[in-house]
């Protein structure tokens, strides 16, 4: 019978005489924690990638591609494995916030309204979560967006297009929108696209009947139109006749949804059309301009947020009699936290520092809770903060990844453990065991008496359930010292001491760590941490998450770059931006 | 911060002048002509199975009596519009994925899963290896099912689940596939289409911004003419860009071409067809209110945490009956002919105040209290039911009372041809597991329930509860129905996804005509 409660839900007691089953929630550690009857290392070797950033959703999602044919080595060798498949000629459709994005540009930032897409809940990879297809469903919500923009020129004419209110002619209506084509479509038109456009015009107008009406419409269908909906990457071969190099324009709008995740500024388009992003250096000076600026900042710290899943926060639900303390002012502070330690860390630190630095922000709300004092005599606002050596570091002990990767009223473990496995190391997570093992499942979840300690160390020495849950549990038995709201704690609560110990699969580098902070000295110093960081913002930046492998060489040549350069994250982003991956694409053989 | 709300509009965005005779118009119009009622396709759907030996009727054929879980539907009038089938099972189709969110890919699809979804929790969540029974039926009768403008319609009534999964969420997967990577490695997924939440959105999918009675069919078929230029715009853009573009990107292209065409041939529907809402019978536009939605967390409300402190039944009625009713106005002015209503997912968070047993002002949540229950006690005798089991029963019944509710509408309301809409609708009202426990029939547990309303005029002889061989395939169905449509078996073999196996269909289930 459960202890009561001050909860406001009505608890339920356990009605005598039935067998129940276990929370769903430890399904999750169940269905994550027995296995299938194959063994675990052939899904190192999955080259499948993950639909949603490597920290999305709720516990346990930590899954990204998979190694390449071999565990990580632990950074000690050169070897790397030959490039993957170049990626080839093709169409890259605009996620719907890349969307809104370009529309706002075009129109001004408020004509979407609440059509546009929530930012709080951005996904690592839009792309794939959405889909990369122009379906009857993603055409659909496209032309009702392009709807909610295109009628606001209805009331806003004149302003927006230049043309007088009253009488407005073609002459002006057609000008305004082979500009306004010029822009969406981000390169100038060809002959073809102006004959089509002013045709449109046409059309419409000869059907309504009015300039304006004419003028809304053939906005509807540059706003809809593919050249708007896709960035092309098709490229020229040059002398080798199996790569093409993308042209300017090309190279603009690639950079620019990379880095503002919106359409190229008024320098990229001149540069483009100067000739300036051909090479190398053209390119780079362009990037050392674009990473000076706040928008590009901005964005990708919020790629980042994204990729750690923050958005999990928003209504992460605890048991409010097990944790009172866990309020909405303390999860809000919880997710400032960590977004503020991104925007400090990512632009200011190095890449390491993500997972070693004690510094953070707090304010008083999460000062309280985290047992601090909050370093101003008074006050509310988020302030730096250093905290002393052994209590946290890096943002694997952040309340926010604490509270999303634990349960409503434990820790888990194995959510904690997957979601390292994925973010932090590369390393693809194992499928849910099948239906045949849930009796062994159901049996251990059925005892509450037991820790997550001793949880684990049933699975890790069980089979089938070793097999897997050797390879992840280790990362979360690191963390067991907070609990389920990230609390610090050194005893459960039946009094036994918590040992934080893990051994490391050889992923990590092997070996044993007495705690958190042993194991992210490991991974950064051994290299894992930044090699993996390397493939996903690669997989980001070229919108294929299919493409790259810790283990791949092209990953291993933009690692070694940023290595040599200063080994932080602006760094990363430039060595990615200049490479010939962003430039060039392989051109398939035809039949 | 922004929060998330996609406001629909659609490209009717003109009204005008009230033309409440257009209806009455075009329908003597058709009977001069000697059109007849449309075929029509409606899938309903209630989660989470049945407490078997209450939703068991007594006797067999025409002479039985109505179980008690099921007396709602001949409470409503719908005896003789009604058979009930005893003996199904999904068993023999599997593949990975959780007992719901399988048992919901299944259901629809009738074949196997093989991946499941990455990025979520708990990895149960699988992808369709085929297309939905309604799609594959439009794409294979694109003159009957597929004549109407809106090729079809999907509806659900509350979007919340345990863990992210989509599938428990999403009955309808399209002929269309793409290259997918699941937990379990590379393949393909049909894509799932996704339901419409809220009924203003439905309203707006099917009628735009049209006010009721104040449709100017002049000023809207001018605007349907100008996206339809605009859609031309689009296609000529497209024939360029697939001039320049290299070979591996046809799928991609082929894609946007098929989505275009679908958006312009739902305009030349709309060209020739009335979509007054008020002549189709909407009297109002509905408010603009939606039930829950899922936020894309972990609900882990289980073990004891089953309450909840609102009681959600009152909006999810609500937002049932609209849906209902703009299907039911759908189907009236031949706007579609393809539609399904789903209530809520199989892991849902439903909370129903006094439904449990002695309690008259407690609240649970549904899906959290199917945890609580055991096959034993699902199976104890009436007397020996517990209260959990009482409760299933009781949301059994009120899904069960509101759909008998929805299929005795249809029954009255008649289309533009004066015909009553059931007479010409197949609607099977179904469910992804047989129980509590996640088992889809025998040899794992008992029967998948089902129930098949209306298609009189489709060869369908209601009044009946019949009783199958036990483990008779669920598909088969599916292949009555398409079987009612004119579509046979071989047809059928012809057109499924890579998965199907004919191992899964036993035939036609023929006393369903008898």
């Amino acid at each position: 019978m459960r202890r009561a409660s001050t909860s406001a839900l009505t608890n339920r007691p356990t009605a005598p005489g039935s067998v129940r089953w276990a929370q769903r929630a430890s399904l999750v550690l169940a269905a994550s924690s027995t296995l299938a009857v194959f063994g675990c290392t052939s899904l190192i070797q999955g080259t499948g990638y993950d639909n949603n950033s490597p920290g999305s959703g709720g516990s346990g999602a930590g899954s990204t591609t998979g190694n390449g044919g071999s565990t990580s080595n632990g950074g000690q060798s050169n070897d790397c494995d030959a490039p993957s498949k170049p990626i080839g000629q093709r169409l890259v459709r605009l996620t719907f916030e890349q969307y809104d994005n370009s529309i706002a540009q075009l129109l001004g930032p408020t004509v979407l309204g609440t059509s546009a897409e929530d930012p709080r809940r951005r996904e690592f990879q839009a792309l794939f979560v959405e889909g990369d297809l122009i379906n009857t469903q993603i055409f659909q919500k496209t032309v009702q967006l392009g709807e909610t923009a295109s009628n606001t020129m209805t009331a806003g004419f004149p302003t927006i297009t230049g043309c007088p209110a009253a009488n407005p002619d073609d002459a002006c209506a057609t000008k305004f929108i082979l500009h306004f084509a010029e822009q969406a479509y981000r390169r100038p038109l060809t002959t073809d696209e102006q004959t089509s456009l002013t045709q449109l015009y046409t059309d419409t107008k000869g059907i309504l009947g009015t300039v304006q009406d004419a003028v809304r419409e053939t906005t509807l269908g540059v706003l809809t139109a593919p050249e708007v909906l896709y960035r092309t990457e098709f490229g020229k071969a040059g002398a080798d006749p199996k790569k093409a190099t993308l042209d300017g324009y090309e190279v603009a709008s690639s950079l620019s949804y990379f880095l503002l995740n919106a359409p190229p500024d008024a320098g990229l388009l001149a540069a483009a059309a100067a000739g300036k992003l051909t090479d190398a250096d053209g390119i780079g000076k362009e990037v050392d301009r674009l990473l000076a600026l706040d928008s590009v900042k901005q964005n990708l710290t919020a790629v980042m947020v994204a990729y750690y899943g923050l958005k999990g926060l928003d209504g992460t639900i605890k048991d409010p009699g097990l944790f009172p303390d866990y309020t909405v002012g303390v999860r809000n502070s919880m997710y400032n936290e960590t977004e503020l330690f991104l925007q400090d860390t990512l632009w200011k630190g190095k890449l390491d520092d993500l997972m070693t630095s004690r510094k953070t922000y707090v304010n008083d709300t999460l000062a309280k809770f985290y047992g601090v004092t909050y370093p101003a005599a008074s006050g509310t606002d988020f302030l730096p903060f250093e905290f002393p050596v052994g209590q946290r570091a890096g943002i694997l002990t952040h309340g926010s990844i604490l509270s999303v990767h634990a349960r409503t009223n434990t820790t888990s473990v194995v959510s904690r453990g997957l979601f390292i496995n994925g973010a932090v190391l590369c390393v693809q997570s194992p499928p849910p065991p099948p239906s045949s093992v849930q009796a062994q499942v159901q049996a251990q979840l059925a005892d509450m008496t037991a820790t997550e300690r001793d949880k684990a160390h049933y699975r890790d020495t069980t089979k089938p359930c070793n097999s897997c849950h050797v390879g992840f549990d280790p990362y979360g038995l690191v963390l067991e010292n907070y609990d389920s709201i990230g609390r610090i704690r050194s005893m459960y609560s039946n009094g036994v001491a918590i040992d934080t110990t893990g051994v490391l699969p050889p992923g990590a580098g092997g070996g044993t760590v007495p705690d958190v902070t042993g194991f992210v000295n490991q991974v950064t110093q051994n290299e894992v941490f930044s090699k993996c960081m390397t493939s996903n913002v690669m997989k980001y930046a070229l919108a294929d998450a299919s493409y790259v492998d810790a283990q791949d060489c092209n990953v291993k040549n933009i690692h070694d770059g940023f290595q040599a350069t200063g080994k932080s994250f602006p760094e990363l982003i430039r060595q990615i931006a200049v490479s010939s991956l962003i430039s060039t694409r392989a051109i398939e053989s035809t039949p | 911060m922004t929060s998330y709300r996609f406001s629909r509009r659609s490209f009717m965005s003109l009204i005008g002048a009230s033309a409440g005779l257009y209806a009455l118009l075009r329908n003597v119009e058709a009977q001069a002509e000697g059109a007849t009622s449309p075929q029509r396709f409606l899938i309903t759907h209630h989660p989470v199975g049945t407490i078997y030996n209450a939703w068991l009727c007594g006797g067999s054929g025409a002479t039985f009596t109505y179980s008690e879980l099921l007396k709602p539907f001949e409470d409503a009038g719908l005896r003789g519009d009604a058979t009930i089938l005893d003996g199904l099972s999904m068993a023999s189709i599997d593949g990975p994925g959780g007992g719901h969110e399988k048992g919901t890919v299944i259901m629809t699809t009738g074949t196997p899963t093989k991946l499941t979804r990455t990025g979520q929790t708990e990895q149960d969540d699988p992808m369709a290896d085929g297309p939905s029974i309604d799609q594959l039926l439009l794409s294979m009768l694109p003159k009957t099912l597929g004549a109407a403008p809106i090729q079809s319609l999907q509806t659900l009534c509350d979007d919340r689940i345990d863990h992210q999964e989509i599938s428990c969420r999403c009955l309808t997967y399209s002929m269309m596939r793409r290259d997918v990577v699941g937990v379990q490695g590379s393949g393909q997924e049909n894509i799932p289409i996704r339901p419409i939440l809220k009924p203003l959105d439905l309203y707006t999918r099917v009628f735009g911004s049209m006010m009721p009675g104040t449709v100017d069919p002049e000023a809207v078929a001018k605007n349907l003419k100008a996206k339809r230029s605009v859609l031309d715009f689009s296609l000529r853009e497209l024939a360029r860009l697939r001039t320049l573009a290299p070979a591996s990107q046809k799928a991609v292209i082929d894609a946007h071409e098929q989505a275009i065409r679908d958006m312009e041939n739902e305009i030349q529907g709309l060209l020739a067809t009335n979509h007054d809402p008020q002549s189709c019978g909407v009297a109002s536009v509905p408010p603009d209110i939606i039930g829950g939605v899922d936020d894309n967390k972990d609900h882990d409300n289980y073990g004891g945490k089953e309450g909840a402190t609102t009681a959600d039944d009152p909006l999810h009625l609500q937002i049932g009956q609209l849906h209902q009713s703009i299907i039911t106005a759908a189907f009236r002015c031949d706007l579609t002919r393809v539609a399904n209503f789903q209530w809520s997912p199989g892991t849902n968070h439903i909370a129903f105040k006094g439904l449990m047993p002695g309690e008259a002002n407690t609240i649970y949540q549904h899906h959290p209290i199917s945890h609580a229950v055991a096959a034993g006690d699902i199976e104890a005798s009436a007397a020996a039911r517990n209260k959990d089991v009482t409760f299933l029963m009781n949301v059994e019944k009120w899904y069960n009372t509101h759909t008998a509710e929805f299929i005795a509408k249809l029954k009255t309301v008649t289309d533009v041809y004066g015909n009553p809409l059931l007479d010409n609708t197949i609607v099977p009202y179904i469910t992804e597991v047989a129980r509590a426990t996640h088992d889809r029939g025998p040899p794992d547990g008992p029967p998948i329930p089902v129930m098949l309303f209306g298609g009189k005029n489709l060869g369908f002889k209601h009044g009946k509860f019949l009783r199958l061989s036990t483990g008779r395939p669920h598909n088969d169905l599916w292949l009555s129905i398409a079987q009612a449509f004119g579509v046979t078996l071989d047809q059928l073999k012809g057109q499924r996804g890579p998965a199907f196996d004919p191992k899964t269909y036993s035939g036609a289930i023929g006393e369903l005509f008898t």
